[in-house]
């Protein structure tokens, strides 16, 4: 099921009235029958997987506590490691990488009929796998007791609002708050909630839906495009995806505290980083924070010798891009960024001087204009190779990003007045942005006068429903 | 919760007011040709029925000529091609219209062309005011997942822009792009024909309503569509409207014009259904450029070529068959 339809719109206020009616101690039941249900809807047989992933980690967690040698606990964290990741490489990475085995070897002029495993993608596989991930290697670790519970363990597992997309949540932060489901409906809460659910939808639906249009016309024909089309189309994917995804973050957050469930924050407005560091502090931090904790860090982080920490950060950078996605352009993504993060440690001295000289430390309000201008440009060339339908299209957009077609300058498929429209939208989330500085859109919201925050409220309900690209289009995310 | 929901009631009926206000508001904007499409499936008159039906999209519309068809044929005949109508919304536009006829057509004419497979299931925009019975408009409203069709304003979305044009020029240009100089039982007399040669001939233009994907929904329903005329009683033929002959050699080097052909293929076979004109064929090269609004779109003067043709076609290999039941029903 997706936020943005009309399902939903039936589904939640009829999970909602049920919850708060129901008594405190059998709410799980409740929740976890309606995030089967909300999952079912997509593809029903797929429940499986999850219902697997939950068996395994739930009885590998238990068998972790009641054995007494880490070797013995080794082997119980291997199980739920085989079957998370075996699961996601079947359905998943299988195809891609026995086609790029066949590629090679059809390099060496050697001919294999490489095995096809034809399935459809299940929907946010790549998203509670990590998820139940994290729980196994917690217990290991001993930061975790494990559920007894099987049925709030599922429930972990398969909470509907972050169950295909997100935020990865770790057991520490969310079983506690499911063991509990002890509240009470909240006036405050559940406005703040609403309100966050609603900047969601705004940020999907009117922007990211619309910006869709235009992109997709440009990167399905990336031979018929040229220059200024493609830089507006690669602009307007940069924003794309932040909306697309961050509104979907929002959406499940705010859900989710409706429900009285906090979430943790997974974007905080990245297009304003002044380093490509910082910019992963503020990108989908749900998934960096979980790659640094159980990837980066067991690799050794960067208590180690420099080459070793470059590799570290290279490696956790190219996992990150595969996790994406089963497709070379994911990959170069991931180990574009690992190079960005890598050159700026490297240059980080050098860059300082050069700033000293320029004497522009002085002016700090155009030097942070230059940095967060640099991280955006960055940032947005690697988006090319995260949108580009394959590696060929990539280079072809890049080529063709440089050649000047002065009699086609815009696109003709898309109007002046609807590409205005989609550079004003944009700019109104990039207004909220600056506003709300160092707080939430909700928190921003809530400390306005009641003719502002209705006002707000009308506004974006309008722009929902007028201005929204055709409606249901599904996630980014929600292919990895 | 009662804070709540005394605050929650408040909000929607002032987003309702709102609604309407800014729905009158985009009526400025109404453009004569938009106005008359509105009002011409109006003329349904379903007391008396008609005998003839013609459902479809804007190649329905704009090619089936009703008088020609009673004038040659002496059976009444009313044209409900909807622009945008994608088979989804035709679905529930034929049960509804069905529902409400008294007596039942003895023909549907489902109009048919190459790109309707390929209709975005959320774009519909006129579709939903022409349904009159709740039963019929509530599922295609909210298995089209199309928010702005819940409201007043958000179905006149098409509005925005004339009414901003009016605004501040004063001047209403079209936005169904015709000039109509008549209506007839819910066809507009259009009397404008193409204006640039080039894109008369060019079939590359990527409309907004059009997926680049093959839609399934849309062909699930279509069939949806068959069946429930099949389950009525009601005899159907797929009629294919023509094109400009260099735009349909443009269109026909598109993968999607051979897996059109293919599927209304099998559909005509699996339900016995005639096909008219389904290679295009049919007065191709007979029409001067004139008779075009567009490649793919007559105008008054071709349409009328073309309805004469089909309605002896009609009469030779339809009615003879139903000729029957005709009798019995006049």
């Amino acid at each position: 099921m997706l936020f943005n339809s009309i399902d939903f719109i039936i589904f939640f206020p009829i999970v909602l009235v049920l919850y708060f009616a129901t008594p405190y101690k059998w709410r799980w039941i409740l929740l976890l029958a309606a995030s089967y249900y909300f999952y079912m809807s997509w593809k029903a047989e797929y429940l499986i997987l999850i219902l697997v992933s939950t068996g395994i980690d739930y009885f590998a967690a238990l068998r972790m506590k009641s054995v007494s040698t880490k070797a013995k606990k080794k082997k119980y964290l291997i199980l739920s490691i085989f079957t998370n990741l075996g699961i996601l490489f079947g359905f998943k990475y299988f195809n891609f990488f026995s086609n790029s085995f066949r590629d090679i070897l059809s390099q060496f002029n050697i001919f294999y009929d490489t095995p096809a495993f034809d399935v459809l993608l299940p929907v946010g596989i790549s998203f509670y796998t990590f998820q139940t991930l994290s729980y196994s290697i917690d217990v290991y670790r001993g930061v975790k007791e494990p559920e007894k519970h099987l049925g709030k363990f599922a429930l972990y597992v398969a909470f509907f609002p972050q169950l295909v997309a997100g935020p990865i949540e770790r057991s520490t932060r969310l079983m506690p708050q499911l063991n509990l489901l002890n509240y009470k409906f909240e006036y405050d809460r559940v406005v703040d909630g609403l309100r966050l659910m609603l900047w969601g939808f705004f940020k999907k639906i009117v922007i990211a839906d619309r910006l869709a249009n235009y992109v997709n016309l440009v990167y399905n024909n990336p031979d018929d495009y040229f220059g200024l089309q493609i830089l507006i189309a690669t602009i307007f994917f940069a924003f794309q995806i932040f909306c697309d995804f961050s509104g979907y973050s929002d959406i499940a957050i705010g859900t989710a505290k409706v429900l009285g469930i906090d979430l943790m924050e997974n974007f905080n407005k990245p297009y304003f980083a002044k380093s490509i560091s910082e910019f992963w502090k503020r990108w989908h931090i749900s998934l960096s924070t979980w790659f640094k904790d159980y990837l980066y860090i067991s690799l050794g982080g960067n208590r180690v010798v420099k080459w070793r920490w470059y590799y570290n950060l290279f490696i956790t950078f190219l996992v990150s891009g595969l996790w994406h996605g089963a497709n070379w352009t994911f990959v170069i993504w991931g180990a574009l960024h690992g190079f960005y993060l890598i050159f700026s440690i490297v240059t980080n001295s050098q860059r300082n001087k050069i700033i000293s000289l320029l004497k522009l430390n002085q002016n700090r309000f155009v030097l942070k204009l230059i940095q967060v201008f640099t991280v955006f440009v960055l940032v947005d060339f690697s988006w090319i190779f995260f949108r580009a339908n394959n590696l060929g299209d990539a280079f072809t957009i890049i080529g063709n990003l440089f050649v000047i077609d002065l009699d086609n300058l815009l696109n003709n498929s898309i109007s002046f007045s609807s590409l205005a429209v989609n550079f004003g939208v944009i700019a109104i989330m990039e207004i909220f942005h600056l506003l709300q500085r160092g707080t939430k859109f909700s928190t921003y919201i809530s400390a306005r006068p009641t003719y502002i925050r209705w006002s707000v409220y009308f506004f974006i309900t309008i722009f929902i429903l007028y201005l929204g690209g055709q409606g249901g289009k599904e996630f980014i995310y929600f292919q990895f | 919760m009662k804070k709540f929901f005394v605050r929650l009631v408040i909000f929607l009926v002032i987003f309702f007011l709102v609604d309407q206000a800014l729905s009158k508001i985009l009526d400025i904007g109404r453009p004569p040709d938009y106005k008359a499409f509105i009002e011409s499936k109006s003329e349904y008159n379903s007391e008396s029925g008609f005998d003839i039906l013609f459902i479809g999209d804007s190649q329905t519309a704009d090619n089936f000529v009703p008088a020609v068809f009673e004038e040659k044929l002496g059976y009444s005949a009313f044209n409900f091609g909807v622009y945008n109508m994608s088979p989804f919304e035709g679905y529930y536009l034929t049960k509804d219209l069905i529902e409400r006829s008294s007596p039942k057509p003895k023909l549907v004419v489902l109009g048919t062309e190459v790109n309707m497979f390929y209709f975005m299931v959320s774009d519909g925009r006129f579709t939903p005011f022409f349904i009159e019975n709740p039963l019929n408009l509530i599922p295609l409203l909210i298995k089209s997942d199309s928010f702005e069709s819940f409201t007043s304003a958000g179905r006149k979305g098409y509005l925005f822009k004339p009414t901003l044009k009016k605004i501040l020029t004063g001047k209403t240009s079209g936005t169904v792009d015709r000039d109509v100089v008549g209506v007839d039982n819910g066809y507009l007399k259009n009397i404008k024909h193409f204006s640039n040669y080039a894109k008369l001939t060019n079939c590359t233009k990527n409309w907004a309503f059009l997926s680049n994907e093959f839609v399934q929904v849309q062909k699930d329903y279509f069939i949806k569509t068959i069946e429930y005329l099949r389950k009525k009683d009601i005899k159907v033929v797929f009629a294919n409207t023509p094109m400009h002959p260099a735009y349909l050699e443009c269109f026909k080097s598109k993968p999607r014009f051979d897996e059109y052909k293919k599927i209304m293929e099998d559909l005509s076979e699996t339900y016995g259904i005639e096909q008219y004109n389904p290679d295009y064929e049919v007065l191709l090269g007979e029409f001067e450029d004139e008779d075009f609004l567009n490649g793919d779109h007559l105008c008054y003067s071709g349409a009328k070529i073309f309805s004469s043709v089909f309605a002896d076609y009609l009469n030779e290999n339809i009615f003879s068959q139903i000729k029957q039941s005709f009798a019995v029903s006049k």
